[in-house]
């Protein structure tokens, strides 16, 4: 692709990439060297300090926004400042290109020493021995949620750096024009969403077809899973009573005529969007959206509420833990330089500072505490990912069926009217079990 | 001037004695050069070129031709293994609905772009050849598509055809069709073909239009002239004197945005994202899919290895029909 792709591509990307996102890391499995059981003092950092020099080559995601990039440079200043020696280079990768540069810089023996890497993502790399195993500081408590999606056969392959969960975002302001509470079921849900749009003149939610963050956690709280392993082998979810579950809701969801007909195609930007143009009372979305939101129409602060996501027939409210790890290559000849320079980023106040900045939450139940703690509207997103947000299925074959929109494609055939709930849920277990192999 | 030319006079004189080879042995100076000359400078001097040309196209070319026998995936990056598996990813993308389709796609649309690129060209160079007020300014609005970069153009037109804020929807329904309102354009793959289409043509019909406006213009007025002393009409002379005379051009603009419009990628990337469920796909798109989302590189390799040769059959049947015509003159 040309550089003017990448760079037009970096553009739409800013948001899409937030949305795309995803997280990391285990941390439960670690004996390492660690000096200090104290989550506030980095360790081993005073040991190493004499011993680090050398260069450094770091791919980030380029965060789309020229503030966040100064705080991520920063993190690079101040780890020379503290190493003589030591020249940390950051490239930015946007996230529309960055699965395609990670893979041709495998291709081409061109990997970065240390690389920001999305949580879906990790499983595919680290299965084929792109990433050297790391040992995340001890005496942390990373998100559950969050702490599988790094460890795959029992090695830590990621540090985690960031994360986030979607969560029900609404407008306090049509809730009371219309009357009605929160929802916290599906069944409420469709209720209060019946109410609005016979209440109000604004559209209750938008189910669309290529936001497949917002569909794909249904499963769970239908009682069910993705796909679930067994000894060494993985069985596709979909076509199974929960499957059918969360895709008739979908359907019920869609069937209201609440979205328009170009939902279809829409993203979790154009939902987004949306929501920002007053279109819609509800949606799910993280605190990456909120702050987009809010500050594309500043007209909304004061008239959105937060809740956690309604519970689906199970009693279940799990969403997707997405984010990013810090993941060392393992082709890198300065593992242990980039070790360092993974730790210092992910210390608890250098986590805290980027993850605030981009709406996301650091990876640990304290860095969140901290970060979002007690917060009307901002705190609700770190009580779902604390407490209900978990993985993807952590394995090679997952980025194949992301990569493919396996379960998109399905759901907006769905849409169109061209399969049935019985039909789509077959066949995503049949492209899932094709990804398996 | 006076200096000897090292080898005629000298050399039949003093080796007069000598066996018939012999007037070779004084030249042996001469020879090498002659032989540098006639056959090493060229070599040397187009090799900078040859290993350009080959490291860049060459090489690739076999690589991805090698990989399209194979199971390489991602893996097989780091390890370097991978098995040969004869024509088993050409089975796959011929027996696979998804992949089949594409490969249709790409020959059906890419013909129909070709034609609707050919079509507004040929107008457009028709219409800036007659002198009127505004022609250069004309010219050079015709020529801005071509300098846009297709993603930045991509991105324009997908919110003209946006479905809630698309300026085209906006438009249409303003002018009483209220069936346009909320028109989902990307919806069915036929509206999302045409979108994409009028992308493609957009962007590729300035280079027609320049190239034909240069060709009409090295048509002899007198012939014209003469055409309407004898009573032809401008659409007969359009037809009958001018198509035929730039027929060599339009052969090769013809060949050129064939190749072009076969392997688009970019418009249909930012447009549709070969939606909806994967139907406005076509090769260049699939493959990109298969080899960096599948990590699937030998059937990635092979389905781009598909669309060389369909190029490759297209180019010579073009080449053939250039060479008959030039036959036939």
């Amino acid at each position: 692709m040309s550089l003017a792709t990448r760079k037009t591509l970096s553009l739409l990307g800013g948001g899409t990439a937030l949305a795309l996102v995803l997280a990391a890391c285990g941390g439960d499995d670690d004996d390492g060297e660690a000096t200090s059981p104290d989550e506030t003092t980095p360790p081993q950092e005073e040991e190493q300090q004499a011993e680090l020099s050398g260069e450094l080559t770091v791919w980030i995601m380029e965060p789309g926004n020229p503030d966040v990039q100064a705080t991520i440079d920063g993190f690079g200043e101040d780890f020379e400042a503290m190493h003589e020696g030591v020249t940390i280079n950051i490239d930015y990768v946007p996230w529309a290109n960055a699965h395609d540069q990670f893979t041709t810089g495998i291709a081409g023996g061109q990997v970065p020493d240390l690389a920001e890497m999305g949580n879906t993502w990790t499983p595919e790399f680290a299965e084929v021995g792109a990433f050297a195993p790391v040992q995340p500081p001890e005496g942390v408590e990373f998100v559950e949620g969050l702490a599988q999606s790094a460890t795959l056969d029992g090695t830590t392959y990621g540090y985690p750096w960031y994360a986030g969960a979607r969560a029900l975002i609404y407008r306090t302001d049509i809730f009371e024009e219309a009357g009605v509470d929160v929802p916290t079921t599906w069944d409420e849900l469709l209720e209060v969403g019946d109410t609005i749009a016979a209440e109000t003149d604004v559209a209750p939610i938008r189910p669309a077809g290529g936001y497949q963050h917002m569909f794909q956690p249904l499963i769970w709280n239908a009682g069910g899973d993705i796909a679930t392993q067994e000894g060494g082998s993985w069985t596709p979810g979909f076509d199974t009573e929960a499957g059918h579950e969360a895709l008739s809701f979908f359907e019920t969801l869609w069937k209201k005529g609440w979205s328009p007909e170009g939902a279809v195609q829409w993203n979790s930007v154009d939902v987004r969007d949306d929501f920002a143009n007053e279109g819609a009372a509800m949606m799910i979305g993280g605190g990456w959206d909120l702050r987009a939101i809010l500050g594309a129409n500043p007209d909304l602060e004061g008239k959105v509420g937060t809740a956690l996501m309604p519970a689906g027939s199970a009693g279940n409210q799990d969403v997707f833990a997405g984010g990013s790890n810090l993941v060392v290559f393992q082709e890198s000849q300065q593992q242990e330089l980039a070790k360092a320079f993974a730790e210092f980023m992910i210390e608890p106040e250098n986590a805290k500072a980027f993850a605030d900045q981009i709406g996301f939450l650091p990876g640990t139940v304290g860095g969140v505490e901290e970060t979002v703690g007690g917060d009307e509207l901002f705190g609700v997103f770190g009580d779902q990912f604390v407490n209900h947000s978990r993985a993807y299925p952590v394995a090679g074959w997952w980025g194949k069926v992301e990569g493919n929109a396996t379960i998109p494609t399905e759901l907006q055939r769905l849409m169109l009217g061209e399969v049935t709930v019985e039909e789509a849920a077959a066949n995503i277990d049949a492209g899932i079990a094709d990804a398996i192999g | 001037m006076s200096s000897t030319p090292p080898g005629r006079r000298p050399g039949t004189t003093t080796l007069a004695a000598g066996p018939p080879p012999a007037p070779a042995e004084p030249r042996p100076s001469r020879s090498y050069r002659q032989l540098f000359d006639t056959r090493l400078l060229p070599i040397l001097l187009i090799a900078p070129a040859i290993v350009v040309i080959g490291g860049l196209i060459g090489y690739p070319v076999i690589r991805t031709a090698w990989l399209s026998f194979t199971d390489a995936d991602l893996s097989s990056l780091i390890s370097g293994e991978m098995s040969f598996i004869g024509l088993g990813n050409y089975v796959d993308a011929l027996n696979d609905p998804t992949l089949r389709r594409a490969a249709i796609a790409t020959v059906v649309f890419g013909l129909a772009c070709v034609v609707g690129t050919m079509l507004v060209g040929i107008a457009v160079a028709l219409l800036l050849n007659r002198a009127f007020r505004g022609r250069t300014l004309l010219g050079v609005l015709v020529l801005l598509p071509w300098a846009i970069p297709n993603v930045a153009a991509s991105l324009v037109w997908r919110w003209i055809f946006h479905d809630q804020y698309g300026v085209l929807n906006w438009a249409l329904s303003s002018l009483g069709l209220s069936s346009f309102d909320g028109f989902a354009w990307f919806n069915n793959w036929f509206t999302a073909f045409v979108v994409i289409g009028v992308v493609v043509i957009w962007q590729s019909f300035p280079l027609v239009s320049l190239v034909l406006l240069a060709g009409l213009q090295t048509i002899p007025g007198d012939v014209i002239e003469a055409a309407k002393i004898d009573g032809a009409t401008a659409w007969q002379r359009t037809r009958l004197i001018v198509l035929p005379m730039l027929k060599p051009l339009l052969l090769v603009l013809i060949v050129i945005s064939t190749i072009w419009d076969f392997k688009i990628f970019d418009q249909i990337y930012i447009l549709s994202g070969g939606g909806p469920a994967r139907r406005t796909e076509v090769l260049a798109f699939t493959a990109y899919r298969e080899a960096f989302t599948q990590s699937d590189f030998g059937l990635g390799s092979a389905l781009a290895m598909i669309l060389f040769v369909i190029l490759i059959i297209v180019t010579i049947v073009y080449i053939r029909l250039i060479k008959d015509e030039e036959q036939t003159r």
